[in-house]
């Protein structure tokens, strides 16, 4: 990055040179270098205000060095130049923005990697503006209301009641926005009755989910977010898949008795998630786990089948599809092979 | 009595906003989103602008923009509340950049924006 003083040296030239070429093609060529100078100035942070004093200065002393030119000529000449200059300043300024929007959105989406995370997004969207009117219209009528009265201590319960919205909300997006936390010896069973019972409350009332927990009490390496997000992705697009009415099942077994368990995890566990949904034509098969690859635009982001693979391949698994879109029985089956951890469970004095 | 350009999206949080300032004795005009605040600005400029920063078509940060290029020197406050993955800290920075007065995060109280206004208009 230019320094300030290089800056304003640099400026100062362009100037000059523009002030004594007048309507030339040399003129232009200044222009132009202006232009490409409030480009370069946004990265540096600097703010209108900051191109205001640049370009005062860079008068200042121009006019100081030709003591034989007006002041009043030399700053009219110049307003074409600082046009351009916070012409160019603004677009890229703009375009900059865009650009950190982008991946602000892209590095929050890919590392929604909690259960919680997807919902709280979901919810946060739109929830301080509805906070910010009740906390609005509570306090005015709070105001209107006799001092000490006791409608007015109602009102006040109602603020106190929208400050803790508010800091929920924060809470729960600071959590979504954590890296995962680090793997443990988890129970998956237990995981997966945790998170339908977090489900159960955002599913239609006619979708059914079943669970067949023959898993044993197996345990895996994993942290509790990744068990949540692979279940929950995998259930979310179930329940998508079958708008109102429908049946998930959930069954966890060990993959020796899974016909199809790909070489190397035929000792796994294996979590499968079956819907009687419409299932997937054989195009939308291949693109399925690609990132950002979605027939749900706008709502979907397309990201839950590629996090969701994410996961179990760093949990040293694998995923297969299974899918049906013709035919009497529609429907689609996602497996999921996880690695047993075969570790003796920790006594009752050592730390989990 | 300041005369105060409301430029906001939502519906509901502009009526709440406008009854507040109108009942601390300012006079206000709103828009639903930049366009028609610019719109709104050249017909009758306001002594302050409050404006939302995420808004459908032209927002916020094109709003403080196309003020600046046209040199004008009337007090923004920017508000935000965020939307989905972006955050609001993350809006009203950007527009803090761009040179307005004061920013307040959404929700926020009456006394916030009585003391925002104060210290634009300072
Ligand atoms: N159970 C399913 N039944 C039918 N189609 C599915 C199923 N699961 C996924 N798909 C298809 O795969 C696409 C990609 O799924 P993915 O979970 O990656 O993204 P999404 O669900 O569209 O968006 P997001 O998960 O961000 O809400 C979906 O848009 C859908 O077309
Ligand atoms: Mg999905």
């Amino acid at each position: 990055m230019d320094s300030r003083a290089s800056v304003q040296a640099r400026y100062e030239e362009i100037l000059e040179r523009f002030l004594f070429a007048p309507g030339t093609p040399e003129a232009e060529l200044e222009l132009a270098a202006a232009f490409e100078l409030g480009r370069s100035l946004v990265c540096g942070k600097a703010s209108p205000d900051d191109i205001v004093a640049l370009h005062q200065e860079a008068v200042g002393h121009i006019a100081r060095r030709h003591p034989t030119l007006l002041l009043g000529q030399i700053a009219g000449r110049l307003d074409q130049p600082l046009l351009e200059l916070t012409m160019a300043h603004g677009m890229a300024f703009r375009e900059q923005l865009d650009h950190r929007i982008q991946e602000l959105v892209r590095r929050e989406q890919a590392s929604k990697l909690e259960a919680l995370g997807t919902l709280s997004a979901g919810i946060a969207h739109d929830f301080n503006n509805i906070v910010g009117c009740i906390l609005g219209f509570a306090e005015m009528a709070g105001d209107d209301l006799p001092a000490g009265s006791r409608g007015q201590g109602h009102v006040e319960q109602i603020v106190q009641a929208c400050f803790r919205a508010r800091d929920l909300v924060a809470r729960m997006l600071t959590y979504a926005r954590q890296t995962p936390e680090k793997t443990r010896r988890l129970n998956v069973a237990e995981q997966v009755r945790e998170i339908l019972a977090i489900l159960a409350a955002s599913l239609a009332p006619k979708l059914r989910v079943e669970f067949s927990d023959e898993s044993g009490q197996a345990c895996i390496q994993a942290s509790p977010g990744q068990i949540h997000q692979v279940v929950m992705n995998l259930c979310l697009n179930a329940a998508d898949a079958m708008l109102h009415e429908g049946l998930i099942q959930i069954r966890l077994q060990p993959a020796a008795r899974c016909a199809d368990a790909p070489p190397g995890h035929r000792d796994d566990l294996c979590l499968q998630i079956t819907d009687s949904g419409p299932g997937m034509s054989p195009a939308v098969q291949a693109r399925a786990f690609e990132p950002f690859f979605t027939t749900k635009a706008p709502h979907g982001s397309g990201l839950g089948l590629s996090v969701t693979q994410g996961i179990v391949h760093q949990l040293g698994g694998e995923i297969t599809l299974n899918s049906r879109s013709e035919g009497p029985e529609t429907g689609t089956t996602f497996r999921i092979y996880l690695p047993i951890d075969h570790s003796a469970p920790p006594g009752p004095g050592e730390a989990p | 009595m300041t005369h105060i350009l409301v430029v906001e999206d939502d519906p509901q949080f502009c009526t709440m906003i406008t009854q507040m300032l109108s009942q601390d004795g300012h006079r206000i005009q709103v828009a639903g989103n930049g366009e028609e605040g610019l719109r709104r600005i050249a017909e009758a400029p306001p002594e302050l602008i409050v404006t939302d920063i995420l808004m459908p078509g032209t927002d916020g940060i094109d709003l403080i923009m196309a003020l600046n290029r046209q040199g004008s020197a009337i007090p923004v406050i920017a508000m935000s509340g965020g939307r989905r993955t972006i955050r609001a800290e993350f809006n009203l920075e950007s527009a803090a950049l761009l040179g307005v007065r004061a920013t307040l995060t959404k929700p926020f109280t009456r006394a916030e924006l009585r003391q925002a206004i104060a210290g634009a208009l300072a």
